[in-house]
């Protein structure tokens, strides 16, 4: 039985590390950091996962793991990550044209913590609600209530920007 | 607007050729039987700290350390067969275990203390030392941790994160030990402390003991007077190989980076001292180990480089 679950989280990790990569790089904004996070969440996986009580849940559990490692990446360098102006850093270059979806992805990267986690998982990695209450481990109806702050939020900033 | 839009930006985000590396080699890097047996034995642990707790509720969310006299504690005599023997001259023992919660901090001792059978009884000075050095770097490390726990949780709050959002977040603290090498007099031990929380962090300790004196092997006695020399020119040649073999790898001030590092004050490997770090492996030869970041970027790991055989031995 734990072998089992050994094993499929080794062979999840494997198919699925493209997709961890994003995830990761969509928060720390820098090839090396992501590679570095994703080498720690799956070390601290592999250490954990023979206490994972549902192997079904595997999903959505690596995720979680990935996804804190990230938060605490940049709780932990945002001096370094965030330079003097406020600015993102490492922006891949901007289309000279004006680029609708580049500029809705920066607005989701400027979104705070945890709004910016609901919508990249619910938008990009296509995650359900309710999968996304799995992975922050908060109910559903908050992850609603932020998903609805975020969109509101967007919205907003994307008007003024337009204008 | 849409944030759907913006997947494809994010399905564009590049993946780097070394992805698939970094993600092997951290797989690698875990040893899937002693994760197994850790699982276990937690299992049973946890089994006996429920017993302590029902029988002394008062000492819930207390910090256990629970030292073990051999056969004194029928709960860990269990254990008693996990205990390698060495030889007739010394036994490595856990003298310290501890696993549980302990409020932010999930702690997972195996303390190991070297004892001798010598005639008299009394370990030899340098055994003696070698238990209280271990003993200190643990409890150092301990307090180490939690202080630097302490002040991430202020910063965490204090930069507005929630009390709902600190709930899931523990720092593992994690104390194991392996014997890389016994037979004869010969002992080889590995100490590894690690801690898990922003990014896993580990140490390692090696402690390289001839027990018939009780002395500390040195990397002269085990390769001869020319172990710099030959120390340096088999690792600079192992890493120059390994550049060769795989372009994903990367060693500060060698390969293609090597002028941009040497232009921005980043220095590799030089040279082995006397007080490099290394242990006898299985086959009786000598392998030397750098920590992560010191020769090496963090993805790379801990980097050991097998130098020769042990001349003592053979």
């Amino acid at each position: 039985m734990e072998q089992d679950i050994y094993d499929r989280t080794v062979s999840y990790i494997i198919e699925n590390q493209e997709k961890f990569y994003r995830l990761a790089y969509s928060y720390v904004r820098n090839k090396d950091a992501a590679l570095d996070v994703v080498q720690s969440a799956i070390c601290k996986g592999l250490e954990k996962c023979c206490g994972l009580k549902n192997p079904a849940a595997l999903k959505t559990w690596f995720y979680r793991i990935v996804v804190n490692e990230s938060i605490q990446y940049i709780r932990d360098n945002r001096r370094e990550v965030v330079s003097a102006d406020g600015e993102l850093p490492e922006q891949s270059y901007h289309e000279p044209a004006y680029d609708r979806n580049r500029e809705v992805y920066e607005e989701v990267a400027r979104l705070p913590e945890p709004m910016r986690t609901v919508v990249v998982l619910h938008f990009y990695e296509e995650l359900t609600l309710k999968q996304i209450s799995e992975v922050t481990g908060t109910n559903l109806s908050t992850v609603k209530s932020r998903l609805y702050s975020a969109l509101n939020k967007m919205g907003k900033k994307l008007k003024e920007a337009a204008v | 607007m849409r944030p759907e839009d913006g997947k494809k930006i994010y399905d564009n985000i590049e993946i780097p050729e070394e992805l698939s590396r970094v993600v092997n080699r951290a797989i690698a890097s875990k040893d899937k039987e002693r994760i197994m047996r850790e699982a276990k034995k937690r299992q049973k642990r946890n089994m006996t700290v429920r017993i302590f707790r029902g029988a002394a509720a008062a000492a819930a969310g207390l910090l256990v350390c629970v030292t073990v006299g051999l056969n004194t504690s029928e709960a860990f005599a269990k254990e008693m067969s996990d205990i390698p023997v060495l030889g007739a001259l010394a036994q490595v023992l856990t003298v310290r275990s501890y696993h549980g919660t302990d409020g932010d901090y999930e702690i997972d001792m195996e303390v190991p203390k070297i004892e001798e059978e010598t005639a008299s009884g009394a370990a030899t000075d340098r055994t003696a030392d070698v238990n209280a050095e271990i003993g200190k770097i643990v409890d150092d490390y301990m307090e180490q941790a939690k202080t630097e726990f302490q002040e991430y949780k202020e910063a965490f709050f204090a930069t507005g994160g929630t009390e709902e959002e600190w709930a899931d977040r523990k720092m593992d603290i994690t104390v194991d030990y392996n014997i890389k090498y016994q037979k004869g007099n010969i002992l080889s031990l590995e100490l590894i402390t690690a801690k898990g929380w922003v990014a896993a962090e580990e140490e390692r300790h090696y402690y390289n003991l001839d027990l018939s004196d009780g002395q500390d092997l040195t990397l002269r006695q085990l390769l001869g007077d020319s172990y710099v020399e030959q120390c340096n020119e088999s690792i600079k040649k192992q890493i120059e190989d390994r550049l060769a073999a795989d372009d994903s790898l990367s060693y500060f001030g060698f390969g293609p980076n090597a002028q941009d590092d040497k232009e921005s004050g980043i220095e590799g490997f030089t040279t082995v001292t006397e007080d490099t770090d290394f242990y006898i492996n299985e086959k009786g030869e000598v392998v030397i180990v750098f920590p992560e970041y010191s020769i090496a970027p963090g993805y790379m790991g801990f980097q050991e480089f097998v130098v020769g055989t042990a001349q003592l031995l053979s």
